[in-house]
């Protein structure tokens, strides 16, 4: 059983290496279909292994190893398995939507090589067994994601996205790579089972100092504020297919790695890990919903959502850590399995959202929620689609969004059992920052499925949209999911509770689930929730009223009439709300926040403005760009103009620099 | 391998000649250092290498190895003779060259750094470089030391012909030095050098010849900044 | 009547009828106002119309009554109709003042003089404009109207009007 994960991993790497290597098949006829088809039969192998994996656990290793490259070693743990069924979902239903969507030329197969090199890497990154392939793999995966990005390297948005990608996943893996290397030299041992078993010994200082260099390095890629500026420029950036695997699996890795850090190479860390990453993470959830509800570009809106549940899952984590530093083993489980779950969730509605809008973006051309609507009747099965996307992301019952964020809530409302006041009341406190975030995402996404789905269609394109020719199905397979994922919440909480004994050898699953498919999470007697059941209910209450209005309809004649508006002569697109609008509330609450920069330009000072246009600009530059990337630029570039006398372009200057490096080359050789 | 040294000590004739060569093959290095005119660089230049094909005949007469005879058959036909001419013949009488004007640094003040940096080579450097047993062959401090002279002749000329001169004598110390330890140098490291400094005489001919005499004398040299 | 009798068998027949909640939409179809002025002055503290339980509304999905004064201009026909039919059954027209009955304005390329050809008006309130107890009057009687249209199969707990006021 255990090596059936391990060879349905090699099968999709196989998989994805071939429909890697048909770009170079390509020429007059690329094979984009077979392409798209091989990486759709990796993620499926993939999704096996990881279910598999998931349910017996551990498998062998597969040792690859030599003496020039050090000991290299795969093998499928649980917790890789976990993050292998997204991969494998995502990797599938993204297939199945590009070999509906892209054009048969050679820039789509390269882009597509690019796919599947990017999901064999997360692949390899998953599977990893010791420090020098996890670093190899990671590296690997970024770069063959930032040619995924620059699929339309053309545009200033690709260009700019990749460069910011690559940069700070650079920065990110110089800190991972610096506190992996740390560890294995403080426990003499590259592999990760060894060093997990001796991490006790290591010194606390070490400890501490890896935990926080590899909690800044997977921040990077996660998407932890203020670490998280690749994401909202490199994520909308390619296709809705590269889009959807940079969001729901790139991102999530950092979580992954976050997770493998804390809770296998590091377990039984002090406190104050725990409460630094839930503080990150619940800032990241707040600030990331904060930044989504002003922007107008779908897609630009969407990657902000994925820092914001990215925030939520790695909060999740982090008072898991917390309780389970304090005394609390049941509780920091039930977190763990939690935020593995939200893991889960928004990965799959994510992918979703993202492929909807990728689907809408081909069928109109538009991006901007400003130019859109009207959507829901021209494409309804897109619309029903989004909707069921929507509603997981908002976190609105009976989806798996909110089962959740409810079993995350519970945990962290547990705060008050521990011992220590101040790790309490920080809880506690993260609790409110993530019940503020959840409030502020309804918000967001009700602006995000309402102005496009909903009204008239804002521009011409809008009103031409036809769903016919435009790849529906893979959105569908991932709503089936999600729907899946909320009905099932109990097999799903199993898995995730093997999960979390063979990580952290805690067993709560026989107190957590009851008979009758109830889920008890903290404490007998505190709260509890049958997922199934309210998803039943819910759904049967929705009859009601129409069953009341089947059966008591009173008999008179209806007459149908035009929606009052004011009895005005014709209803026009630009009187309806625009997104702007929406979230214009939230906008002026939080104004010391955003700091917008606004511009008004008058024609005159009359103030019913007969003399002239008016116009308005509205520029908003995000607090941590203003306050840390701005003044951080401006450093390096005052010290490049310091030492810019180096280049003074005279030859001889040159040669005398070169010839001084190397006599003290000589003379220290020489000691 | 110490066998190939032992037999080059300073008490055997080849040892004898093989110091003499190095001496004169740093003579002849602060000769280019102090000289002004460009013919002179080459003369020099020359019988360097003409001293240098000879320490490599006698090492290759001690050891027997024939790639050093080809070696030192190579050293005497190219080094010696060809470069010498070809760059007489096209750098020299094309652009009509004869007095170098652009020094960084007076003649005298290149003589003294020359001095520093041959009482740095001996005493600081080589000893720690060196294979167990070899310290007392002396010729390796003169090769390190003609190499440090040939880069400070880089450094302090301003014309191109000039630097190529100088990258020329480094590769004489780089030759001297390795010969000197033969036993542990294999042939395709040599050849491979050659190959060098061949295909280097010839881009510096081709791009000097392009440039012509003021551009490659110092004007274009000092604005190389991107 | 005196003006203290009228506002009683008012606040009688909403009360026993609407339970004291009619709501009543003005429309203005192109009039000098004046009848608005008068209107309006119905809720003030002299006359109080709240207290006899009327309501207005901007809305025609809550009303139940439609006050309509003006000759009808041409450029609110189209949202006259929108109005009346946005209006749920069972409701009532009130022509306020003397234009829309065709008294003040003929018809011409701006107005229709009357709006009688537009929409069916049930209650006409005439005056220029009506006085205040003129249009407590006229009230009365559309109340009496709407009454007699209500079904009294769907309005349980009211009594079914007297014979002899069924419209």
């Amino acid at each position: 059983m255990a090596t059936v994960a391990l060879g349905l991993a090699g099968a999709a790497a196989a998989a994805w290496l071939g429909a890697a290597g048909l770009v170079l098949a390509g020429g007059r006829r690329p094979a984009v279909s077979l392409q798209a088809g091989l990486i759709g039969l990796g993620g499926l192998a993939a999704l096996g292994a990881g279910l598999v994996g998931v349910v017996a656990g551990s498998s062998e290793s597969l040792a690859l190893g030599n003496q020039l490259v050090g000991p290299v070693a795969y093998r499928v743990t649980a917790l890789g398995a976990t993050f292998l069924t997204l991969l494998g979902l995502v990797a599938l239903t993204a297939a199945v939507w590009g070999a509906r969507a892209h054009a048969r030329s050679l820039a789509s197969s390269a882009y597509l090589a690019a796919l599947a090199l990017t999901a064999l890497f997360t692949l390899a990154t998953l599977c990893a067994a010791t420090v020098t392939a996890f670093l190899v793999a990671w590296e690997s995966m970024t770069l063959a994601a930032t040619f995924v990005v620059w699929r339309h390297h053309d545009r200033r948005e690709a260009a700019w996205g990749g460069f910011l990608f690559v940069a700070l996943g650079e920065a990110g893996f110089v800190c991972l790579t610096a506190a992996l290397l740390l560890l294995a030299t403080q426990a003499h041992s590259l592999d990760f089972q060894v060093i997990a078993a001796r991490s006790a010994t290591i010194g606390s200082g070490w400890r501490g100092a890896a935990f926080v260099l590899a909690l800044i390095g997977f921040g990077f890629k996660a998407g932890l504020v203020p670490l998280h500026l690749s994401i909202p420029e490199a994520d909308p950036a390619p296709p809705a297919d590269g889009s959807a695997v940079l969001s729901a699996v790139t991102a999530q890795m950092g979580v992954y790695g976050i997770a493998l850090v804390g809770f296998r190479l590091l377990s039984h860390g002090p406190a104050w890990w725990g409460l630094l990453t839930m503080s990150l993470g619940a800032t990241s959830a707040v600030l990331g919903v904060l930044y989504a509800l002003m922007e107008r570009d779908w897609k630009r809106f969407l990657a902000y959502s994925t820092i914001e549940n990215v925030g939520i899952a790695v909060t999740a984590l982090g008072a898991a850590m917390t309780f389970l530093s304090l005394g609390q083993p049941g509780l920091g489980a039930l977190l763990l399995i939690a935020g593995l779950y939200h893991v889960l969730n928004h990965g799959t509605a994510k992918a979703l959202l993202f492929l909807t809008a990728g689907t809408v973006e081909r069928a109109t051309g538009l991006r901007d929620l400003d130019r859109l609507g009207g959507l829901a009747r021209r494409m309804p099965r897109t619309a029903v689609i989004a909707l069921i996307g929507t509603l997981a992301l908002a976190a609105l019952p009976p989806l798996n969004g909110f089962v959740g964020e409810w079993l995350i809530f519970q945990g962290l409302f547990q705060g008050f059992r521990l011992s220590s006041h101040l790790a309490a009341v920080l809880i506690v406190a993260a609790g409110a920052v993530l019940a503020l975030a959840g409030g502020l995402a309804i918000n967001a996404f009700a602006r995000a499925y309402g102005i496009p789905f909903l009204g008239m269609a804002r521009s011409g394109a809008a009103g031409r949209a036809s769903e016919r020719g435009q790849p529906v199905l893979a959105g569908a397979i991932l709503a089936g999911v999600c729907c899946a994922l909320a009905l099932g919440a109990p097999l799903v909480l199993i898995g995730l509770a093997a999960v979390v004994r063979r990580t952290v050898g805690i067993v709560i699953l026989p107190r957590l689930l009851v008979p009758g498919l109830t889920l008890i999470p903290a404490h007998p007697g505190f709260s509890s929730l049958s997922p199934t059941y309210l998803a039943l209910a819910l759904v049967g209450l929705l009859g009601v009223p129409l069953l009341i209005l089947r059966l008591a309809r009173p008999r008179a004649a209806t007459r149908t009439v035009p929606v009052w508006a004011g009895g005005i002569l014709r209803f026009r697109p630009r009187m309806q709300y625009t997104a702007t609008t929406l979230a214009n509330p939230v906008g002026v609450t939080f104004e010391d926040l955003y700091r917008p920069h606004r511009d008004l330009e008058r024609a005159s000072d009359d103030p019913a403005g007969r003399s002239g246009p008016v116009h308005y600009g509205f520029r908003l530059l995000p607090v941590y760009q203003r306050f840390l990337y701005q003044p951080l630029v401006a450093a390096v570039e005052r010290a490049a103009r310091g030492l810019g006398w180096i280049q003074s372009g005279d030859v001889n200057w040159y040669l005398l620099l070169v010839f001084l490096t190397i006599l003290v080359a000589y003379v220290a050789a020489g000691r | 391998m110490p066998a190939g040294v032992a037999t080059l000590a300073p008490t055997t004739p080849a040892g004898v000649v093989l110091d003499l060569a190095a001496v004169l093959i740093l003579v002849s290095a602060f000769a280019c250092l102090g000289s002004k005119l460009f013919a002179r660089y080459v003369t020099y230049y020359g019988i360097q290498s003409l001293v240098l094909a000879v320490a490599v005949a006698t090492v290759a007469v001690r050891t027997g190895d024939r790639g050093l005879w080809v070696l030192a058959g190579l050293t005497l036909v190219i080094k010696a003779i060809a470069i010498p001419s070809a760059i007489r013949r096209f750098l020299l009488d094309r652009l009509r060259l004869q007095r170098d004007g652009g020094l960084a640094a007076g003649l005298g003040v290149s003589l003294i750094l020359g001095a520093v940096l041959t009482a740095l080579a001996y005493l600081v450097i080589g000893r720690d470089l060196l294979p167990p047993g070899v310290g007392t062959v002396p010729a390796i401090p003169v090769a390190t030391a003609v190499i440090l002279l040939g880069g400070l002749v880089m450094v302090v000329r301003r014309h191109a012909v000039a630097q190529l001169i100088g990258w020329l004598i480094i590769e004489n110390g780089v030759v001297l030095g390795a010969v000197t330890l033969a036993a542990n140098f294999p042939f395709i490291v040599e050849a491979g050098i050659f190959l060098d400094v061949v295909a280097s005489v010839l881009i510096m001919c081709g791009v000097v010849l392009g440039l012509g005499d003021d551009a490659a004398g110092g004007a274009a040299l000092r604005r190389l900044s991107g | 009547m005196t003006e203290a009798e009228l506002a009683a068998r008012l606040r009688d027949e909403v009360g026993r009828t609407f339970g004291r909640s009619l709501h009543i939409r003005t429309i203005d179809t192109g009039s000098c106002a004046a009848c608005e002025s008068e209107i309006r002055m119905l809720l003030a503290p002299h006359y109080d119309l709240t207290r006899l339980g009327f309501f207005f509304t901007p809305t025609p999905r809550h009303a139940d009554l439609l006050m309509v004064t003006g000759p009808g201009a041409v450029g609110m026909d189209h949202a006259l109709r929108l109005t009346y039919q946005a209006m749920p059954d069972p409701k009532v027209v009130v022509a306020v003042g003397a234009c829309p009955l065709g008294g003040v304005l003929g018809p011409d390329i701006l107005t229709h003089g009357s709006i009688q050809e537009l929409i069916p008006v049930d209650v006409v309130i005439p005056g220029c404009p009506p006085s205040p107890i003129a249009l407590l009057h006229g009230l009365l009687v559309a109340t009496g109207r709407l009454a007699a249209r209500v079904n009294p199969a769907r309005f349980m707990t009211a009594p079914p009007p007297a014979p002899g006021k069924t419209a």
